[in-house]
């Protein structure tokens, strides 16, 4: 059982590198104004002037374009980007999957992400909830969530909250996903950060519910450094499998080792193809990575974030 | 190579214990993995991950019993012997005062004691020596021994006493072992006096192997030291007599100083004839006092 024991190395030099980053939307839609903008929304009021519509009665005459007017002897008037406060889930498998191997941190890299994801989210004053997903061998709901967060200052809930969490368990994306969303009536920014170890029915159903209530929907694929080379783990020994407990004893012979990244390469393209297919933004990140790194070079290059 | 204490010999089973806790250790021991599903392809090899492999720290514990039974067996290596009886050896040392003349940068009895040890350390293992001491009278250190060690301990416990030497008597007696129990002995000789001074008849010194150290025969000596003094005089009228001797066979020069409670007193510059004899008395002494006896460094040198 591991805990999120990265949560506290979180130090404010690294918070202030995150305070130029807001998360990039597409497709989610928000009720209340806020500032994330909405490409292909147009709003009659805002900063950012995206094109010109005509003039229809009820329509502020401050935004008529006058030299436009004079011109095309034509009443038209400005329209701007939509900006919305956008509801943003972040979803944190906490399956004993995401703790193991131990020397890989795994679990508390992931719990780093979605802090460091959730002060992204709350300096742009957008919404946002964060989302255990538990499991019933725990004792616990399907979920443990975080209540909504809005402001800045409110950030500071959330280390204390991914500190408590453990990874133990088997994985039940699928039914955690499920009474989430029973409970939830605005849909927003689903980023769902796993290891994605479990059968595929589990995280295609779990991502697929997700698109289907009309969330914008980001996969996370965090991947352990010894995940991607095993040798760094053991040469030859008795393997477990920490969610059912199966054993399998392996020599690492060049060929098994073979056989092994073929498997994970596939697990890792099953996962990234079943993305693709469903407009779902796929991001894979290794816990050999740096914490910032990701945050400022990974996750922008992969669209996940942008600069304000 | 033997051993005696084979009741040490069933401590190896240790060895087989230790293997069997690092395989213990080995088929305990989980590495925990995710998920089991990306190794499903991968053959299981439960005999080759089984198998015993030595990491570096059960060598060194394996080196480390090993090494402590090891020193329980007691090792040995025998050493063959192919003679029931050895040699007899018979080493008569020179402990005279002039043995302690020098000789460059060491005394002649140090020569003298490193010949002797060159002699001990060629023994055969079952060859017994006896050691005899000669001043001015011989002294039996050790008998007949083949603790060879205890013989060169002893050697070393030797030292030249300010004494005259009388050194035919300790050949004599010597000899006088050579023939015990049937066996004879071989009688080395260890002095810086030349053969002919010995006074022996020569079919017993045939017999003799002589080591003599010293490139000369420079002995000049003190051979008396007395003071007289009687109840009814004091200080000033005690009277002390110096005997000095020339043992060597060639006139010597030297300079006599006494010291009265190490202030010098008395000095005299003389010359003596081969094998003579000279006198000086002392008197007027300012002050009561100790006459340090004069060593042959101090009182008399050559010149």
């Amino acid at each position: 059982m591991a805990g999120a024991r990265g949560v506290s190395t979180i130090d404010p030099a690294f918070l202030k590198s995150l305070d130029r980053l807001r998360v990039r939307v597409r497709a989610a839609r928000g009720h209340r104004p806020g500032e994330t903008p909405i490409p292909r929304i147009s709003q009659p009021w805002g900063i950012e002037f995206e094109s010109y519509k005509e003039y229809a009665p009820g329509d502020d005459f401050r935004y008529v374009d006058w030299n436009v007017v004079g011109r095309l002897e034509q009443l038209l008037v400005k329209t701007f980007t939509a900006e919305r406060e956008i509801p943003f889930h972040v979803f944190l498998d906490t399956s004993a999957s995401m703790g193991a191997p131990t020397i890989d941190h795994k679990f508390a890299f992931a719990a780093d992400l979605v802090a460091a994801f959730s002060y992204v989210v709350l300096i742009n004053n957008d919404t946002l909830r964060v989302v255990a997903l538990s499991s019933p061998e725990k004792g616990q709901r399907p979920f443990l969530a975080l209540s909504s967060l809005r402001h800045r200052s409110q950030f500071l809930r959330v280390p204390p909250f991914l500190e408590r969490l453990t990874a133990a368990g088997k994985t039940y994306l699928r039914e955690s996903v499920r009474a989430y969303i029973e409970q939830t009536k605005e849909p927003g920014v689903a980023v769902l950060v796993s290891d994605f170890l479990t059968e595929p029915p589990q995280y295609e159903e779990a991502l697929v519910l997700l698109k289907a209530r009309g969330y914008e929907v980001k996969a996370v694929h965090v991947l352990g450094a010894a995940e991607l080379e095993p040798s760094r783990l053991f040469r030859r020994g008795k393997l477990y499998d920490v969610e059912d407990q199966s054993e399998r004893w392996i020599s690492l012979t060049p060929a098994n080792l073979r056989r092994y990244q073929d498997a994970l390469q596939a697990h890792v393209g099953a996962v990234q193809g079943f993305c693709h297919r469903h407009q779902i933004l796929y991001t894979r990140v290794s816990t050999a990575s740096s914490l910032i790194a990701v945050m400022t070079e990974e996750f922008p290059r992969a669209g996940l974030l942008t600069l304000r | 190579m033997g051993i005696l204490n084979p009741s040490a010999l069933p401590f190896f089973a240790l060895l087989g214990i230790l293997v069997l806790i690092y395989l213990r250790e080995r088929w305990r021991q989980r590495i925990a993995v995710p998920t089991l599903s990306l190794w499903l392809q991968v053959k299981e090899d439960k005999l080759r991950v089984r198998r015993f492999l030595p990491s570096l720290l059960f060598l060194a514990q394996a080196l480390l019993l090993l090494m402590l039974i090891g020193g329980l067996l007691h090792p040995y290596r025998p050493v063959t012997v192919t003679e029931t009886r050895g040699d007899r050896w018979i080493l008569v040392m020179d402990v005279s005062a002039s043995m302690q003349a020098r000789e460059g940068r060491t005394r002649r009895f140090e020569m003298a004691l490193d010949q002797a040890e060159q002699l001990v350390k060629a023994f055969g293992p079952l060859d017994e020596a006896m050691l005899i001491s000669v001043a001015t009278r011989p002294q039996l250190v050790s008998g007949f021994t083949t603790d060879h060690r205890q013989l060169l301990h002893l050697l070393e416990t030797l030292r030249p006493l300010d004494a005259g030497t009388n050194l035919s008597l300790g050949i004599e007696l010597a000899l006088a072992q050579r023939d015990r129990q049937g066996r004879q002995a071989r009688v080395h000789v260890f002095t810086d006096l030349p053969k002919s001074t010995l006074g022996l008849p020569s079919d017993q010194l045939k017999d003799l192997v002589y080591h003599r150290v010293g490139k000369s025969d420079d002995n000049l000596a003190i051979a008396a030291l007395q003071l007289y003094q009687n109840p009814f005089q004091n200080y000033s009228q005690a009277q002390a007599y110096v005997l000095v001797r020339n043992y060597a066979y060639r006139p010597k020069g030297a300079v006599l100083t006494v010291y009265l409670n190490d202030k010098p007193i008395f000095r005299r510059d003389f010359s003596l004839p081969a094998r003579d004899v000279v006198s000086f008395s002392v008197k007027g002494f300012d002050g009561p006092g100790k006459l340090s006896p004069p060593g042959a460094g101090r009182c008399a040198g050559s010149r």
